[in-house]
């Protein structure tokens, strides 16, 4: 029998193979693979591994949702491996939306999409830094290289001015903690406490009817982070490992020390003042020329390392995972180590009814030297920053004796044979010898629950918390730098955040007469934060062997800072969806918040939006015409709303409240706050109109937006009479509006696809322009800037965060003079010149020449910022975006991710100090270069004349110090190389994936600062574009190893 | 079948039932976090519940006059600046430079930050009586305080209101001599909490000094007779005698000698040893030192008392000021150090062994010889910061006897006069023979400039007798004719208060 039917079938064989997904060779289970003509066929089981008996000339179809099928003749072969396409057309990818996911195509909202994959090998801190460029309307800004600082982020721009304009950031549907919350020099990004590999998705919320369902959070957009999920089939086990190395990338070029010595001299000089710098040798009679950055910075080593075991059966799927990253920043002493685990895991427990749970632990220590990199921090004397480019370069580090070159009794760096003050503190011994850290240990978790009730109606739960304890250290040594006037100096803070957020929705979706789809969704939600925050301070140690709060200091200081305070919202949220044949699409959101911090009566605004969609792709008459071969895909839509932002309220902002400390050791009570009954949330109105389109299968989608965005009932803090006596001297009060409206385009193009090579790009370019319409009557502008130093102005009709500076119009050839725009009362200007000293200072040159002149030597007014600044243009881009290109041949695959901004301006305040007179500065190379030395010489640096800081605007802000900072960035640059051979196939390694990346690469800019991408001022919505003696930016080589098995 | 299917649909809708139970019943449980309650801070509806929670506020209005910006360092320093008895070595515009060279505007620093501190304290004493009132019944009846009591504190706000529209207008309006009819303060006597009134006109320097004597005539009137030794509670809080010595301080500034006599005849006794015959205890310290170390002598009237977790704040301590920082001893910053070219200085008038001459530091500094006064010793500057003293008292009171009853050598100016400046040179001839009341006067005001330096009544003395600035450096003399004489009005009240009147 058996012989008979092997006769009768002898044209048949059994054919066995694996198939598997050609981009990234991942075994693709549930595969159908069909006899071609017949019904016969099999499907691929969860290794992808299929067996199937056939015709020996046969052809067999393979075919999977999302990939392109594939038509195989079997020609007696017994064994057929297949790797497929995938289809980018029929790829239905889902974005997250606000508590749910929808179709992609399906969204009317305008909803920007990153994946997990596309940035978990970069080697960066935080998920934020890799946000770049990747997406329209995303604009993000790393301050600068310090480890821990957390990013400036803007989504279509500033939408607050007293408030933040940072976006909301829902991590696995719990609102988290977000902003800087460090208490000491080291920063504390709480987004850092993401482990990046575990983000599957990034989706960011940008108009009216994507965020609306957040209501008074919705203002400034809305990110969603979605962490990995286990997925059924066999247990999978994923280990990336990264190490690197990250240096300062462009520190400035500084005088050396013959240089600084004849500039310093020179200015001297000219005041008529004898030498009072001398140059310096070592006993080997080696000149000491001291470049300082090369103390305060180095090359830092960071290594990563994250593991994921996943998996799952039909009802039960997993993700566990741990991870620890270990980085050394730039700046000496400037450590981050993080060490997480998480879990994350679904089941479903009947047909009606799933739980899940999401579970992430972190636990952080951030160690940092005062750098001068956080906002404020920018005039500290300890600021490292600072001090490795001010320090003179004529003295030494270190004396020969190996002692650190310190003059002790003045508490300087020592001044060897110089006659005056060569800098502030020493920089290397407060990096060894003080120290300021924070460890946190961080719980985000979520569990929840999803009930069947009936079909297509699911009730959902969510509750989620997060919690946060960090413990932050200062340490002021008794002998040099800020501990001296004190006798040394500690300080603890300690910070528990507490938040919990639980999210009920019901959810019912039908589709009636076939053709209509409707999804409902309600729900309520409410969130409660606690902050209890509370320090100590002990000063003057008891010994120089103490380095810690719990040894022996002989006083006992008030507490430097104090937190308590409660907030709470409570929620009520609904939308509706319908659409009609995929063809008509009409969407409403709406939302009603309050929240505990307004006054009663005043507690709860509400919120909605709506947006209609038409896709004139799924029209008959469009499918039938010749148009739908080349454009697969046109949607046109439009949204409106009203949303919120609650940031610029202040927990208890309503009330009138008194505090108390003591007098003459007995406790005192009065009057703190003025509190405001009136006010109300900020409002936020978007409109939105878009084009979606994809040509030649969704090879290429584009999306082109226009936005407009209103805001209006800004809180801003007016100005209330002195004389009044109110605390602060100012009210919250709602009363500013603004506007950002732009442009977006973006392009996703599968340019060329074939087995054996590919390349893919992205691009996107946002343009926006802001504009503040009202401020308050009595203040007809705001400042920004630091407390030193003001540089910015916020004006009716202009962007928010002008520079504000004095015009000058460049040196004046014939006596060295800086040259200055007088504004003058009929709003003319007139040249004025400037010198600094006095009579005899000049008496070379000519007379009259000293302080303010007119041209005509006759005394001018001195000019003020107050008097003469004007706006010097604007620090928000007016274009920005990225290019992201991947190349894949092969085993080999290439990133490069461009991103630029164009049309702005920064304030380079750094440089100002760097060409400033008095006697603790050291100068840029430049200065030596180009000072003005004799009449009828052109250049742009002024006469030296000791003592002065007026000339090069370190005193005010001047236009010459304000730059163009364009520029176009190599943000990463990544080759990889992933093995697929019979090796690892025996070892049973699903893949092995080496590369290299290179993170902030290269950067083309005409800037001459440090990097035209920083902000001194971190996140300030007033004082954007400033570079003001912060450390640089970094730039890291990483090498790295995925493994899957 | 039926039966089963029934079954089926209860459950479910004994599911959706429970579902919708159990948000109703979560949502309104936590109806009550939307009114959080501090727990720092106080409504200002509870502050008057208690006697302890009013004794608070007493003292919290005290503590605002204690600001670093305020009496706590800064107003006496700026008094003492604009003279000529220091030099400014450091060139910082945040410790005084622009009041010392007379250049300030507007918009310097010191003019709105005194200002503002200043009127904070006087709006907390205004919301402190204005509460007192409001809840007069209930304090009264539910005895929360006794009569006596609520008099007391009133008193006392009375008191701290008038000490500081007086402090204000030395340094932001013309002496009252110059021109009575001139601009005084914009007069706040209601407590402010909300966005109105910001417009508000200045009164005149007179309708200034009716309130400030007012206030201090209902302050002496509700303050209870203390008696006993003077001692820190007395120092640290106003009673009966300080608003009587404050009052010999005004009526001196308005050239009221009679008035200057009543008052000082309440607290000053007819003949030598001089002190106060009835309530606390008040008299002249035979050690000049230890009034700057004790802070509890029966000389001080009242201080604001510091220690090292109740310190003036960076850059506010007097000791920052004027106390010198050399190796062994860094006391304060060497900002101002002693004008030894001053009329003061050069004067020749006090012996190397006056007790004033030998409270001084010395030190080289950059090649200069240089003199710091010594009266505040504290690092950190935990010294308490005078605001007056008895010595003044006997002053004041010897400047309208010599008006009023003559200088004679038997004189009760002139023993008054003597007490002061004997005290610290025991062993030097008493001052007599004075021929002229110009003479005497000089003589007097050279004593007080060298018994109060660095405790802030310099330029009240030079604007109340319409003297001149004199030069110091390379600072011009600025006369009762310079626009510079007076500080102008703070720019934040121009912006804010279309009412206000510019100086």
């Amino acid at each position: 029998m058996l012989l008979l039917s092997a006769t009768l079938w002898a044209q048949d064989i059994r054919v066995t193979g694996k198939v598997t997904d050609s981009m990234d060779g991942s075994t693709l289970p549930g595969v159908t693979i069909l006899v071609k003509g017949t019904t016969q066929g099999t499907i691929t089981d969860s290794n992808g591994d299929y067996s199937i008996t056939v015709n020996r000339n046969a052809t067999l179809v393979f075919s999977f949702m999302g990939m392109v099928a594939e038509e195989v003749a079997v020609n007696g072969r017994n064994i057929i491996n297949v790797a497929m396409m995938p289809d980018v057309e029929v790829l239905q990818e889902f974005v997250v939306v606000g508590y749910g996911v929808m179709q992609k195509r399906d969204v009317s909202g305008s909803i920007a999409s990153i994946s997990g994959d596309a940035i978990k090998t970069i080697p960066i801190q935080s998920f934020d830094q890799a946000l770049q460029g990747k997406a329209a309307g995303v604009n993000m800004t790393q301050p600068n290289a310090l480890l821990g600082n957390p990013p400036v982020i803007r989504i279509r721009g500033f939408n607050s001015i007293s408030g933040s304009s940072s976006p909301l950031i829902i991590v696995d549907g719990i609102p988290i903690f977000t902003g800087e919350m460090g208490r000491t020099s080291a920063a504390v990004n709480p987004l850092a406490d993401i482990n990046p590999s575990d983000i599957e998705s990034i989706d960011v919320l940008k108009d009216a009817s994507a965020t609306a369902i957040y209501g008074s959070r919705a203002a400034n957009g809305v990110i969603i982070i979605t962490t990995r999920r286990g997925k059924e089939g066999d247990l999978k086990v994923n280990y990336d490992v990264s190490t690197g190395w990250s240096s300062p990338y462009r520190l400035y070029n500084m005088a050396n020390a013959e240089q600084y010595v004849h500039i310093k001299n020179t200015a001297r000089a000219n005041a008529g003042l004898a030498d009072a710098y001398f140059l310096a040798y070592d006993s080997d009679g080696k000149l000491i020329d001291t470049n300082w950055a090369d103390y305060v910075y180095r090359t830092g080593f960071q290594h990563s390392h994250s593991l994921n075991i996943s998996g799952g059966t039909s009802k039960t799927s997993y993700m566990f995972g741990a991870n620890y990253s270990n980085i050394e920043g730039i700046l000496k002493t400037n450590d981050y180590e993080r060490k997480g685990a998480r879990m994350n895991i679904d089941h479903k427990a009947t047909k009606w009814l799933s739980f899940g749970a999401n579970v992430n632990y972190t636990n952080t220590f951030i160690n940092s030297p005062s750098s001068g990199s956080l906002p404020g921090g920018q005039f500290h004397t300890s600021g490292a920053g600072r001090l490795a480019f001010v320090t003179a370069p004529n003295v030494p580090a270190f004396l020969e004796d190996g002692s650190y070159n310190i003059n002790w009794d003045g508490n300087t760096v020592g001044r060897l044979e110089n006659l005056q003050n060569v800098g502030f503190f020493h920089p290397v011994y407060l990096q060894d010898h003080n120290y300021a850290n924070s460890q946190g240990d961080r719980i985000i978790g979520t569990v929840n629950s999803t009930l069947n009730l009936f079909k297509g109606l699911y009730f959902r739960t969510v509750f989620g918390i997060d919690y946060n304890n960090l413990e932050s250290k200062q340490f002021w040594n008794a002998e040099h730098g800020d501990g001296v006037t004190r006798g040394g100096d500690v300080f603890n803070y300690f910070d528990r955040r507490n938040r919990w957020n639980w999210t009920n929705t019901l959810n019912y979706m039908f589709t009636a007469a076939e053709k209509l789809n409707v999804n409902m969704l309600i729900g309520s939600e409410e969130q409660h934060t606690t902050w209890n925050g509370w320090s100590a301070w002990r000063s003057e140690l008891g010994d120089p062997f103490y380095r810690n709060f719990q040894g022996t200091w002989v006083t006992e200081m008030a507490p430097p800072s104090e937190m308590l305070f409660e907030d709470y919202f409570v929620s009520y949220f609904g939308r509706l969806n319908i659409n009609w044949a995929s063809k008509y699409y009409l969407e409403f959101n709406g939302r009603r918040d309050g929240y505990s911090g307004l006054a009663a009566g005043n507690k709860f605004g509400n919120f909605g939006g709506a947006s209609i969609m038409w896709n004139i792709s799924n029209e008959g008459f469009f499918k039938e015409s010749n148009v739908a071969d080349i454009i697969s895909d046109l949607r046109l839509k439009t949204s409106y709303g009203k949303v919120g932002n609650i940031d610029a309220v202040s927990a208890y902002a309503s009330l009138s409240l008194y505090s108390g400390s003591t007098y003459n050791n007995e406790s005192t009570l009065y009057f703190d706050q003025a509190g405001n009954a009136d006010l109300r949330w900020e409002t936020s109105k978007k409109f939105d109109v878009g084009l979606a389109f994809g040509l030649l299968r969704d090879k290429m989608q584009f999306e082109i937006g226009y936005y407009h965005n209103n805001i209006d009932g800004l809180v801003l803090l007016v100005p209330q009479s002195p004389s009044k006596g109110i605390p602060g001297n100012v009210l919250p009060m709602n009363i500013g509006s603004m506007f950002n409206k732009g442009l977006e385009f973006s392009l996703t193009s599968f340019n060329y696809a074939t087995k054996d090579f590919s390349w893919t790009t992205n691009f996107n370019l946002t343009y926006l322009k802001n504009e503040v319409t009202a401020l308050t009557d009595d203040t007809p502008y705001l400042t920004g800037g630091n407390s030193l130093e003001t540089s910015n102005i916020t004006m009716v009709g202009y962007p928010i965060g002008m520079i504000w500076g004095v015009q000058t119009v460049g040196v004046c050839p014939d006596t060295g003079r800086r040259m200055f725009l007088r504004l003058n009362e009929d709003g003319t200007t007139t040249v004025v010149y400037y010198g600094f000293g006095n009579a005899a200072a000049w008496a070379p040159i000519g007379e009259n020449l000293h302080g303010w002149r007119e041209a005509d030597g006759t005394i001018s007014r001195p000019l003020t910022l107050d008097e003469d600044g004007v706006p010097l243009g604007s620090p928000i881009p007016k274009y920005y975006g990225g290019l992201d290109n991947t190349f894949i041949f092969k085993n080999w695959d290439l990133g490069i991710g461009l991103t630029y901004a164009y049309d702005f301006v920064i304030y380079n305040g750094t440089v100002s100090g760097l060409r400033d007179h008095r006697a603790v500065w050291n100068y840029e190379e430049y200065v030596y270069n180009n000072y003005w030395r004799e009449p009828g010489q052109e250049t742009d640096i002024p006469r030296p004349v000791w003592g002065d800081n007026i000339s090069n605007g370190n005193t005010f802000v001047q236009s010459q110090n304000v730059e163009r900072g364009d520029f176009l960035k190599v943000r990463n640059l990544s080759l990889g190389y992933t093995m697929k051979n019979e090796l690892l196939k025996r070892a049973e390694i699903t893949s092995v994936r080496l590369y290299v990346q290179v993170f902030n690469a290269y950067t083309f800019t005409n800037y001459s600062g440090a990097d035209p991408e920083i902000s001194s001022m971190g996140d300030a919505n007033l004082a954007p574009g400033v570079d003001r003696n912060t450390i640089p930016q970094a730039r890291t080589i990483a090498v790295g190893l995925n493994v899957s098995f | 079948m039926f039966h089963s299917k029934n079954e089926k649909i209860m459950k479910k809708l004994f599911k959706i039932f429970f579902i919708i139970t159990a948000l109703t019943i979560f949502n309104s449980c936590f109806d009550e976090l939307l009114e959080p309650v501090p727990e720092t801070f106080m409504s200002d509806l509870s502050v008057f519940d208690s006697k302890e929670r009013i004794e608070s506020q007493v003292r919290g209005i005290y503590s605002s006059f204690k600001s670093g910006s305020y009496l706590g360092g800064r107003f006496q320093v700026y008094n003492d600046i604009r003279g000529d008895d220091f030099l400014n070595l450091q060139s910082n515009g945040v410790t005084g430079y622009q009041t010392w060279s007379h250049n300030v505007d507007h918009q310097s620093t010191e003019v709105i930050t005194l200002w503002r501190s200043i009127y904070i304290a006087i709006n907390r004493v205004n919301l402190f009586i204005d509460g007192l009132e409001d809840n007069k019944d209930k304090i009264l009846t539910e005895e929360i305080l006794t009569q006596e009591e609520f008099n007391q504190y009133k008193g006392e706000s009375l008191g701290l209101r008038a000490i500081a529209y007086h402090n204000l207008i030395q340094l932001y309006a013309q002496p009252f001599n110059k021109d009575p009819q001139a601009w005084g303060a914009i007069l706040r006597l209601t407590g402010q909490r909300s966005s109105a009134d910001n417009d508000m006109a200045r009164s005149t320097l007179k309708d200034t000094y009716i309130q400030i004597l007012q206030d201090l005539d209902d302050a002496e009137t509700l303050l209870p007779t203390l008696t006993g030794n003077n001692k820190a509670e007395y120092i640290t809080r106003v009673h009966k005698n300080t608003v009587i010595a404050f009052k010999t301080r005004v009526k001196l500034h308005m050239n009221d000698y009679a008035g200057v006599i009543e008052e000082g005849n309440k607290i000053v006794s007819t003949a030598a040893p001089f002190s106060s015959p009835t309530g606390v205890k008040l008299s002249l310290n035979a050690n000049f030192q230890q009034i700057f170390t004790d802070y509890t002598t029966p000389e001080s009237i009242i201080s604001m008392p510091m220690s090292a977790v109740e310190l003036p704040g960076t850059q506010n301590g007097l000791a920052h000021y004027f106390s010198v920082s050399k190796s062994g001893m860094q006391i304060g910053n060497n900002e101002y150090a002693i004008n030894q070219e001053s009329y003061l200085w050069t004067s020749g008038v006090f012996a190397d062994n006056d007790a004033r001459v030998q409270l001084v530091d010395s030190v080289t500094l950059q090649g200069n010889d240089r003199i710091f006064i010594k009266k505040y010793q504290n690092s950190p500057h935990s010294d308490w910061a005078p605001v007056m003293r008895y010595a003044e008292v006997l002053l004041n009171l010897a400047e309208a006897e010599a008006r009023v009853n003559g200088f004679g050598d038997a004189s009760r100016a002139v023993a008054l006069l003597n007490a002061v400046y004997l005290r610290s040179n025991p062993s030097a001839p008493a001052l007599s023979g004075f021929t002229t009341i110009d003479a005497f006067i000089t003589r007097l005001m050279l004593e007080r400039n060298m018994e109060f330096l660095g405790e802030g009544l310099k330029n009240m003395d030079i604007q109340r007798t319409l003297g001149t600035h004199r030069a110091k450096d390379n600072v011009e003399a600025v006369g009762p004719d310079n626009p510079k004489y007076v500080w102008p009005i703070s720019q934040e009240e121009i912006n804010t208060n279309q009412l206000v009147q510019p100086n």
